[in-house]
């Protein structure tokens, strides 16, 4: 219990005092070798930008996340129901899965100019989401296809031993039992939703959307490289806390019925 | 007299007439079987692998259809057959009643009843006091017995069982032996038992079918003639030692002469 335990404090003091550790040597170096402010900002000058610039910043890292949840809900919701209907019908499958793979395999930022066209320049939030939606609902897709077709082939001759219908056996059985797959890949697809709201932001946000990623290019252009970082420290707390959370859902639905809780 | 007939002649759930039965690849997994399964049977279906008797029992319960032949089954409304696994395919997300009344559900029975009868089933199997554990925290007697459970839920007639206690340690499956024929005998069910090993075919059956592989085939029939309760004398008999040896010489005859005859 005591090694159970020791190895538990590891796993968050380990990369705990690694961080302390490269933020100590990070500023210690940025001092001793006199690295201009616009090149390496220190931590204490990153830590600063974050303060100083704080309402500003988190107003947009709010603006990033309720873009990338928005985007996430819709690419969960569009992946199951898809899934669904791809292990209800082969036509359909065979249909829509090249679109889909086309969808998945063209980079965003090439389609982004188009979709902000059509949206309409006025609506660079609508477009932001369409494009994040892009990009994350595809791990939902496959997964939660293979999750449904991977029933076992047991319980499914006993759903048909007792008569069950379509509806009954996606109902009781094949839902259920895809519940594993779909919640590994919307740790994925938060991840990935993230990832589209700020490639998104980046291309169509010009002016229009006050995201993390248009703050990071203003930054940029002005050459205020501690408040980059700190844009960049707020994303990554997000993407983090995000993919805390569904680690969290995952044990928590899990350990129901699985011995593999740990 | 003619009552007193009607009595000693038990009449037929189950018929295979010249039941032919294919593998999706084309190769002949059951050829042209006949057989006969009467109300208050014990019959064991005992043969090597790829002998075709787990296609018999999938046929039986209705879940595959022959290539040829006939299969007639007197009680053929969902519920009235119950069927056992090789594993206890248990839904692990849910617990051990949901489990067991899953078949009620499925057949559309009002909730409150389902479970009252989940637990009624549990209470058969010795499984009182688990309705609300997990599938993970059960041993393998016990989720075998859930499953046993959620296959009488329905109170079926006829009861097939595939290999149900192949996975599980000798001295858990003997007291399972004892225990499935005691709700053999209590509640007039006919049991199909599917089965590779010989010594638990002979100390459960009152027939056992022996079968042969490639093209499967249904080699011999024995009755065992030992009065029940069987227990411990049963199994200690001369003559329980004797039937098994006879009939594994017979099994080991057959699997070994088509190899032979086949040889290049």
């Amino acid at each position: 219990m005591n090694g159970a335990s020791g190895r538990a404090y590891l796993r968050w003091l380990a990369p705990l005092a690694l961080a302390v550790a490269v933020v100590v040597l990070w500023e210690v170096l940025v001092h001793v070798f006199a690295v201009p402010v616009y090149r390496l900002p220190a931590p204490s000058a990153i830590a600063l930008a974050l303060y100083d610039g704080h309402s500003t910043l988190l107003e947009s890292a709010w603006h990033t996340l309720s873009l990338a949840l928005i985007a996430f809900v819709l690419a969960v919701a569009g992946g199951i129901l898809l899934a669904i209907a791809f292990t209800r019908s082969r036509l359909v499958e065979a249909a829509l899965y090249p679109y889909a793979v086309v969808l998945q395999v063209t980079p965003v930022v090439a389609i982004a100019p188009l979709i902000l066209i059509w949206v309409g320049l006025d609506n660079a939030p609508l477009a932001v989401v369409i494009l994040a939606w892009v990009v994350a609902f595809f791990p939902v897709l496959s997964n939660m296809t293979l999750g449904l077709r991977a029933v076992d082939p047991g319980l499914r001759a006993l759903f048909r031993l007792y008569g069950a219908g379509a509806w009954q056996e996606l109902r009781l059985l094949r839902l259920p039992a895809s519940l594993p797959y779909l919640l590994s890949a919307m740790k994925v697809s938060a991840g990935l939703s993230l990832v589209g709201v700020v490639v998104a932001e980046f291309v169509a946000g010009a002016g229009t959307s006050p995201g993390l990623a248009w703050r990071i290019l203003e930054a940029g252009n002005r050459l205020q490289t501690p408040r980059m970082f700190a844009a960049l420290v707020l994303l990554a707390a997000i993407g983090v806390a995000l993919f805390i959370a569904l680690s969290c859902l995952e044990r928590r639905v899990l350990s129901r019925w699985h011995e593999s809780r740990r | 007299m003619s009552d007193a007939d009607r009595v000693k002649v038990p009449r037929p759930v189950a018929r295979f007439d010249d039941v032919t039965r294919r593998f999706d690849g084309g190769l002949v997994a059951l050829d042209r079987v006949s057989l006969s399964v009467h109300e208050g049977e014990f019959v064991s279906v005992v043969g090597p692998s790829g002998c075709g008797k787990s296609t018999l029992l999938s046929l039986l319960a209705g879940l595959t259809a022959p290539d040829a032949g006939r299969v007639w089954r007197r009680d053929a409304r969902p519920g009235e057959v119950g069927m056992v696994f090789q594993e206890a395919t248990l839904m692990p997300w849910a617990d051990v009643r949901a489990n067991v009344m899953l078949p009620l559900t499925l057949l559309g029975e009002p909730r409150g009843a389902c479970a009252r009868r989940a637990d009624e089933a549990l209470a058969r199997v010795g499984l009182d006091g688990f309705a609300h554990a997990r599938p993970f925290e059960l041993s393998g007697g016990m989720r075998m017995r859930a499953a046993i459970a959620r296959a009488l839920v329905t109170r079926p007639r006829l009861l097939l069982l595939d290999e149900p206690f192949g996975a599980l340690d000798e001295m858990t499956r003997e007291a399972m032996n004892d225990q499935l024929l005691d709700l053999w005998a209590s509640s007039g069910l006919t049991c199909v038992f599917v089965t590779h090993s010989l010594y638990e075919a002979v100390y459960l059956s009152t027939r056992v079918v022996l079968m042969s592989p490639r093209p499967g085939r249904i080699q011999a029939e024995h009755r065992v003639d030992w009065p029940y309760p069987r227990g411990e004398a049963f199994r200690a008999d001369p003559s329980f030692t004797h039937l098994r040896s006879a009939l594994s010489v017979r099994l080991r005859e057959d699997a070994v002469t088509p190899e032979g005859g086949a040889g290049p």
